[in-house]
């Protein structure tokens, strides 16, 4: 068992030959959000699957919240995990979605509809709780998987792509509740693309680009990295770019349809 | 310059024409909001016709649809050709022009007429991709496309049949003219049915939308208007209603489509004015229902939708509180098995859809139900039938998929704490409240209506619970071997994940195997006629013995016995082990 929230060793993972994530080694202290970046399809939903025990490694170890990736009955005590489209039932009303998650988390109705109303009243929900998931906006239906997966108070929480489809106010109030999470030594792996986010919360920024982790500071550091301008996208496009430059050969010879990668690609950019 | 006047360089060319030209733009504008562009709407219907091919080539439910009512179809048509031929026969020989013929035109006009109002108050209608064609064409465009697609679908029933009557009237009557009133009364029928069926839909559609109540009941409506038409079907009192409706269809308008069909048929002595008149008012007709369509159709589309909550209820949302969960409550100890027992029963109540895919053994109670309308008597099998029914279709309609039924909530549950067993008595709880007691009650029911014993009755009722509860178990285990993630359409919004073939398969042949080992194991006579059937079946010459079949019923039955708790210590396991790759 490590002192680390999130510790991974060489964590591969391979669709049929094609890697889609190569050797991750990394390690993120329990009470700090680690913002993981990477072009669409670099492996970062790989990467979170693999640590929640959705996906197999195809080599690697890591353990989430000391629980190795392999125990899922322990490991899903202690985790929260919010994937890239939100996990609802359109035909349930948010409060409906919400008491089924915490009824699958084992709390007892009474408990759980306390906790539920107070969070669907935190993200401007509770006034559209008795409604059909499937009548929500995009913003909404995201709000809902948010509170979903942190409603049952878990030491890390893996969030993909929490604030896309949100409005300013909604994106702030997510960004605010990840901020109290923290000082609730709760853990966040915050994978997103919106780079002001990640340089507003992140205490550890990771890169992921063809499956590598490419690079891993804290966010001054890597902007200050950025050789045009000292900011967070800048150093981001050059590092991928280094990146995309140095396989340019390589990627010319892969078939695009390949395995995990291309599902990947189609999940995120649906 | 005003602070309100458009800058200069936004100025259409229009609005700096000259006042006569203006009006003319202007005089152009309302009567393309009107008329439809038949270049515009022929595009949109091609392209509506284009993805519903591609919609039913891709949909391996709906192919097997089309085949099956392809050759139920082919049987029709060639029954239509064989009437036909007679009835040319007989005129050519001087016999009366039967009646019923203009009936049946007519009644094929009114069916579709009302087919075509229906599919245009459905989700057929709707603008797809956010209304984005109406930011593109005129309404009226829009509509005039729906139309002719709509034509265009339905003219795959009326021409075949047209030319099919028309091929078998110039086979008996010796001249090939009958084809002629044969095809035209085929078009003219199907477009009028969708020139005047599609404004009623469109204006129904508007109400039901501007309705919250209505809103509410458009399943429950749907739901009793197609009980009602199997009731009539197999009480045989559609005749009755077809009776009642003749002198319609016998008269004009109606019965000029008989007369169109038959004008040209040598010695059919029908009156061509009737069909010379229909002729001449078809086009007047089609083209009024396609202009009334558009303010129908904008009615229909430009509807804000009632919702349960509008009006000045300002009271914020409390916990629900559902019956089935006080149910649930008192069943289900872990709160686990209670969420997805509950989560189940209410998609399945609000999306029934699913049900859809054990449909189909429910033709064959058809026949029974009509059999015993008939006869007044129920055959002693009926019950029983209706417990291997039920206990089938409480597997499949649920749990014959416990992972694929999860959809994009499947990341959700596997990183839940709640355990594979939760998932399997979740599914079977659901399954078993909703299928035990509809299962128990049919089957006592018919059993009543049987005249069986009081203890056969218990019998059906002790074995309705238990084939149900074994049955979906059963299920859960062979679907979490097989499933299915991919959704079908079942119509243009409305989606559905059925479970895996091969699951459907191997249950559906793992429960009439067991059906047929309890009647080797309790019949005489399906032991005889088991040992004759597997002796003519089985290679190698091999003669089973009565003894023998009976053998083989228990070993089934007992197979069956093991294979319930093997299946559910399989999808408890599979379903906790499960990793999306």
């Amino acid at each position: 068992m490590t002192d680390f929230a999130i510790a991974a060793d060489g964590l591969t993972k391979r669709y049929g030959g094609e890697p889609a994530v190569e050797d991750l080694s990394l390690s993120v202290p329990p009470g700090t959000v680690y913002g993981f970046l990477g072009p669409n399809g670099a492996g970062k939903t790989t990467t979170m699957r693999m640590l929640v025990t959705l996906t197999e490694p195809t080599a690697g170890t890591a353990e989430v919240a000391g629980v190795p990736i392999t125990d899922r009955s322990r490991l899903t005590q202690r985790i929260g995990y919010l994937p890239a489209d939100p996990p609802v039932f359109d035909e349930l009303t948010a409060w409906e979605q919400l008491r089924h998650v915490a009824r699958l988390h084992g709390i007892p109705d009474e408990r759980a509809d306390e906790r539920i109303e107070a969070l669907l009243d935190r993200f401007d929900l509770l006034a559209d709780a008795d409604r059909p998931i499937a009548s929500y906006s995009t913003g909404m239906t995201r709000k809902v998987g948010i509170i979903a997966a942190l409603f049952h108070d878990p030491d890390v929480v893996l969030l993909d792509e929490p604030t896309s489809g949100l409005d300013p106010r909604a994106a702030r109030t997510v960004r605010d509740t990840i901020a109290d999470l923290v000082t609730q030594e709760m853990t966040v792996f915050l994978s997103t693309h919106i780079l002001p986010a990640v340089d507003e919360l992140a205490d550890t920024v990771g890169v992921i680009d063809d499956g590598t982790l490419v690079a891993e500071a804290p966010p001054a550091e890597l902007k200050a990295r950025a050789n045009e301008s000292p900011d967070l996208e800048t150093a981001f496009l050059e590092i991928t770019d280094e990146r995309d430059a140095k396989g340019a050969e390589r990627a010319d010879g892969r078939t695009p349809e390949t395995g995990g990668r291309e599902a990947e690609r189609s999940s995120k950019n649906a | 310059m005003p602070e309100n006047s458009p800058p200069a360089t936004d100025r259409s060319p229009s609005t700096t024409r000259s006042g006569a030209g203006s009006q003319g733009a202007t005089a152009n504008g309302r009567f393309r909001d009107i008329v439809p562009s038949p270049r515009s709407s022929w595009e949109i219907a091609r392209i509506d016709l284009i993805r519903g091919y591609r919609w039913v080539r891709n949909q391996d439910l709906w192919l097997a649809f089309t085949v099956v009512v392809g050759f139920i179809g082919a049987f029709l048509l060639w029954e239509t050709f064989d009437a036909a031929r007679n009835v040319g026969t007989q005129l050519t020989a001087g016999g009366p022009t039967p009646t019923w013929l203009v009936t049946a035109t007519g009644i094929l006009w009114l069916f579709l007429t009302i087919l075509l109002a229906g599919d245009g108050v459905s989700s057929n209608t709707d603008l797809d991709n956010d209304g984005q064609y109406l930011t593109i064409r005129p309404a009226a465009d829009v509509v005039g496309g729906m139309l002719i697609a709509a034509a265009s679908k339905f003219s795959v029933y009326t021409i075949p049949l047209g030319l099919v009557a028309g091929a078998g009237l110039a086979a008996g009557s010796g001249s090939p003219l009958p084809l002629v009133g044969m095809l035209a009364a085929a078009v003219v029928v199907v477009v009028s049915a969708a020139a005047i069926g599609y404004p009623i839909g469109f204006t129904i559609k508007g109400v039901i939308r501007r309705s919250r109540n209505l809103g509410r009941l458009t399943t429950v409506v749907g739901v009793v208007l197609g009980l009602a038409y199997v009731t009539l079907s197999v009480t045989g009192e559609l005749l009755t209603v077809v009776e009642r409706l003749e002198p319609v269809l016998q008269a004009p308008p109606v019965a000029w489509f008989g007369h169109l069909a038959l004008a040209t048929t040598p010695d059919a002595s029908i009156d061509p004015t009737g069909a010379l008149l229909l002729l001449g008012l078809s086009p007047l007709a089609v083209s009024g229902g396609t202009v009334l369509s558009v303010p129908a159709a904008r009615y229909a589309w430009l509807a804000d939708t009632a919702h349960a909550n509008d009006g000045d209820d300002e009271e914020l949302p409390t916990a629900p509180d559902r019956r089935v969960d006080a149910v649930l409550g008192a069943v289900c100890r872990a709160p686990a098995t209670r969420g997805i027992a509950s989560t189940t029963l209410l998609r399945a109540v609000r999306s029934p859809l699913q049900f859809v895919f054990v449909a189909p053994p429910l033709l064959a109670a058809i026949s029974f139900v009509e059999g015993a309308v008939t006869s007044g008597t129920v055959p002693w099998y009926v019950p029983w039938f209706v417990v291997w029914y039920g206990a089938w279709a409480a597997g499949a309609v649920i749990p014959l998929n416990p992972l694929g039924n999860q959809g994009a909530t499947l990341p959700a549950l596997l990183t839940a704490p709640a355990r594979g067993r939760h998932v399997v008595h979740g599914h079977v709880t659901a399954a078993t409240l909703v299928g035990a007691p509809l299962t128990a009650g049919t089957a006592i029911g018919a059993g009543y209506l049987a005249g069986s014993s009081e203890a056969v009755l218990v019998a059906l009722g002790i074995a309705s619970v238990a084939a149900v509860v074994g049955s979906a178990t059963l299920a859960t285990g062979i679907g979490s071997l097989f499933p299915r993630f991919e959704a079908v359409s079942l119509d243009a919004s409305r989606q559905a994940v059925p479970p895996s073939k091969r699951a459907y398969s191997l249950f559906s042949i793992c429960l009439s195997l067991i059906v047929v080992a309890v009647a080797f194991a309790s019949d005489e006579t399906a032991r005889v006629a088991g040992s004759v059937l597997l002796s003519q079946w089985l290679p190698f010459g091999i003669d089973p013995s009565i003894d023998a079949v009976t053998a083989l019923g228990w070993v089934v039955l007992v197979g069956a016995g093991l294979a319930i708790p093997l299946a559910y210590r399989t999808a408890a396991r599979r379903i906790e082990a499960y990793r999306v790759d």
